[in-house]
């Protein structure tokens, strides 16, 4: 894992490195997301916990000639409620994609290319579940198209993805247990074991973006829908809509 | 496009997932013949109105109050008249943690191991079977038999919460359980408190394995389990290989019934006496008050005011025995909920008690 990290931090270094030389713009955004979770595991009975998850994200945009490269990454935090309160701790370490320009109208700017990220989120009922630790860990990549067009003043970005290909962990189904364990090497290890490839015959994530941008200010607004859904036994589905609240910090433009 | 936008917005902001039913809908209480050695036999024959039976089955599916049970068996007189299994019909095979329903066998192996000759008092203090471990804490080897089957040992054990000492044991932190339990300190002078904790019969069940030389769960299944025709369970031992004495059994509600049946046949089963008729008297008697409504026997309950001794597990595990109807019932729950998620005895008693008025 800390070579995946490691790999991928060149990666970005580099490519914000190549777009400086070249004098095109990278952009740095920080993004608050207070999101309304739903979150079904057949583990916790087919109950739909329903909650808040508060989410930090980092995103980094490179204009590549007329195609784009970004990396984001995310740390999430909630607590959530059915019979029972939940928690769940989420975090994407990258999200990687490189898109590809399709038009070439200035106003109206599309793009499409394949993402490659990585997904974990760990959950405890611990009034329904007691210390027992689930979870769901993704590997996925896919299409993501982007969209840029004008309105009124603003813009209207768009961004839509969904997973192609999948490698997932999820707990083991099998019979409960008396024994369990939370330790720090327990959340690290258990998302990497019992792993499964598959397309959508096991795993869909989708994510939908809708961003109000207006020029000349870093402050943007942003609504988000992201639907997680593992269909083997024990199934997960996971909903989140959020509010983003993004910041550019650091911009420049070296031509 | 806009369109699309929108409905793809539309789409988005509406979506939202609901709640698979938490029970499955009640079609009927007739039991199933698998196999397993229960005889069973229809409410009718065995003097119980199948009616209000029915009756009790649907209210207990539909009552939000007890969406945990996973279980409600009804025996009369030794046979099977009616069961149901509200999550999963695959339950009645289905082995569940059955928590602190293990004290209650760790109550009918100490008799066993009496009747036996193994343990020859239960005034033996603990020094006559762990001496090793009890030179490190002196102050302990005092405790008799008597004193852990009736959690008297005034040993500091607590079993709630994430700062007790079940939690470390559930993650197995201690190396060696019997030591960690040893190792609390003394909260009383033994005999002179009741405190229900998982630690008292965790040292019940090294006692036995010293003195058997079999870790208590192989040692059940010789003299206990093979012998009433329980065979579908397990029961996890620590890492130490010592055998978990305050829970550890996982088993099915019918299992958890052949056990009941033994204690409510005053120790015999199929015309064997497994355990003296004495011991189970005494195994259930109400020996110390703990509340108003409940009594605690030899790691068994009493409800005197109902005269039922029980079996009761974390979560809501229950086998109720009811002498003065010839009537046992059982009733299993999700196991791993906590405090008001629970179903406590006080929720299970009532489904007992129209049961019993069901009864001719």
């Amino acid at each position: 894992m800390t070579r995946t990290f490691a790999i991928l931090g060149i990666l970005c270094y580099c490519m914000t490195l190549s777009s400086q030389d070249t004098g095109k713009k990278t952009e740095h955004t920080v993004s608050f997301k207070p999101q309304y979770i739903q979150i079904k595991d057949e583990f916790n009975y087919g109950l739909v916990n329903r909650g808040l998850n508060l989410v930090g994200e980092y995103t980094l945009v490179s204009y590549i000639d007329k195609n784009i490269f970004s990396y984001q990454a995310e740390l999430g935090f909630g607590v959530n409620y059915n019979q029972g309160v939940g928690m769940i701790w989420s975090l994407k370490p990258f999200d990687l994609y490189y898109g590809f320009r399709l038009n070439s109208n200035p106003a109206i700017q599309i793009t499409l290319g394949p993402y490659l990220a990585g997904y974990y989120k760990w959950q405890l009922y611990p009034e329904l579940q007691s210390g027992h630790m689930f979870w769901i860990s993704s590997y996925e990549t896919g299409p993501r198209m982007e969209l840029s067009l004008p309105v009124k003043n603003r813009i209207l970005h768009i961004s839509l993805s969904t997973s192609l290909v999948s490698l997932n962990s999820r707990p083991e189904y099998t019979s409960e247990q008396y024994y369990y364990s939370l330790t720090f090497s327990d959340f690290v290890s258990n998302p990497h074991t019992n792993m499964t490839l598959g397309s959508w015959n096991l795993f869909n994530h989708t994510d939908l973006r809708l961003e109000l941008i207006q020029a000349d200010k870093d402050f943007s607004i942003a609504y988000e829908f992201e639907y997680m859904g593992y269909f083997e036994a024990p199934a997960f589905s996971y909903i989140a809509h959020s509010i983003n609240l993004n910041w550019k910090i650091g911009n420049k433009k070296t031509k | 496009m806009r369109m699309s936008i929108i409905l793809l917005i539309s789409l988005a902001m509406t979506a939202c997932m609901r709640d698979e039913p938490i029970n499955m809908p009640f079609v009927s209480f007739q039991p199933r013949e698998i196999g397993d050695g229960l005889v069973i036999s229809t409410p009718l024959e065995e003097g119980i109105d199948p009616e209000k039976l029915n009756s009790i089955y649907n209210s207990v599916h539909a009552d939000e109050n007890l969406w945990s049970l996973r279980s409600l068996l009804v025996f009369k007189n030794n046979k099977l008249v009616a069961e149901a299994y509200l999550k999963d019909d695959n339950d009645i095979t289905s082995r569940h943690l059955i928590w602190s329903c293990t004290k209650q066998v760790m109550g009918i192996l100490t008799g066993i191991a009496v009747d036996q000759g193994i343990i020859s008092s239960i005034n033996d203090p603990l020094s006559e079977y762990l001496p090793e471990v009890l030179t490190k804490y002196p102050e302990k080897s005092a405790i008799t038999i008597e004193q852990l089957i009736t959690m008297q040992s005034g040993n500091d054990y607590n079993n709630d919460g994430v700062g007790g000492e079940t939690d470390k044991v559930l993650r197995q932190i201690p190396d060696n359980i019997t030591d960690f339990v040893l190792s609390r300190p003394m909260r009383n002078e033994p005999g002179t408190d009741f405190n229900y904790n998982d630690g008292d019969p965790q040292l019940m069940s090294a006692v036995l394995q010293r003195a058997t030389g079999l870790p208590a769960d192989a040692w059940a299944d010789e003299v206990l389990f093979s012998k009433i025709g329980v065979g579908n369970y397990n029961w996890v031992r620590y890492k130490d290989g010592t055998s978990l004495g305050g829970f550890g059994i996982e088993t099915t509600p019918r299992e958890m019934a052949k056990i009941a049946m033994c204690v409510g046949d005053s120790g015999s089963s199929g015309g064997q006496q497994i355990v003296s008729a004495d011991w189970i008297t005494e195994m259930t008697s109400p020996l110390i008050e703990v509340s108003e409504d409940y009594s605690f026997g030899y790691y068994w309950w009493i409800n005197t005011s109902r005269n039922i001794h029980f079996t009761w597990g974390h979560g809501g595990q229950f086998a109720f025995i009811v002498p003065d109807y010839q009537l046992i019932v059982v009733m299993t729950s999700l196991p791993n909920t906590q405090g008001d998620y629970q179903i406590q005895a006080d929720e299970a008693l009532p489904i007992v008690d129209e049961i019993i008025k069901a009864c001719y």
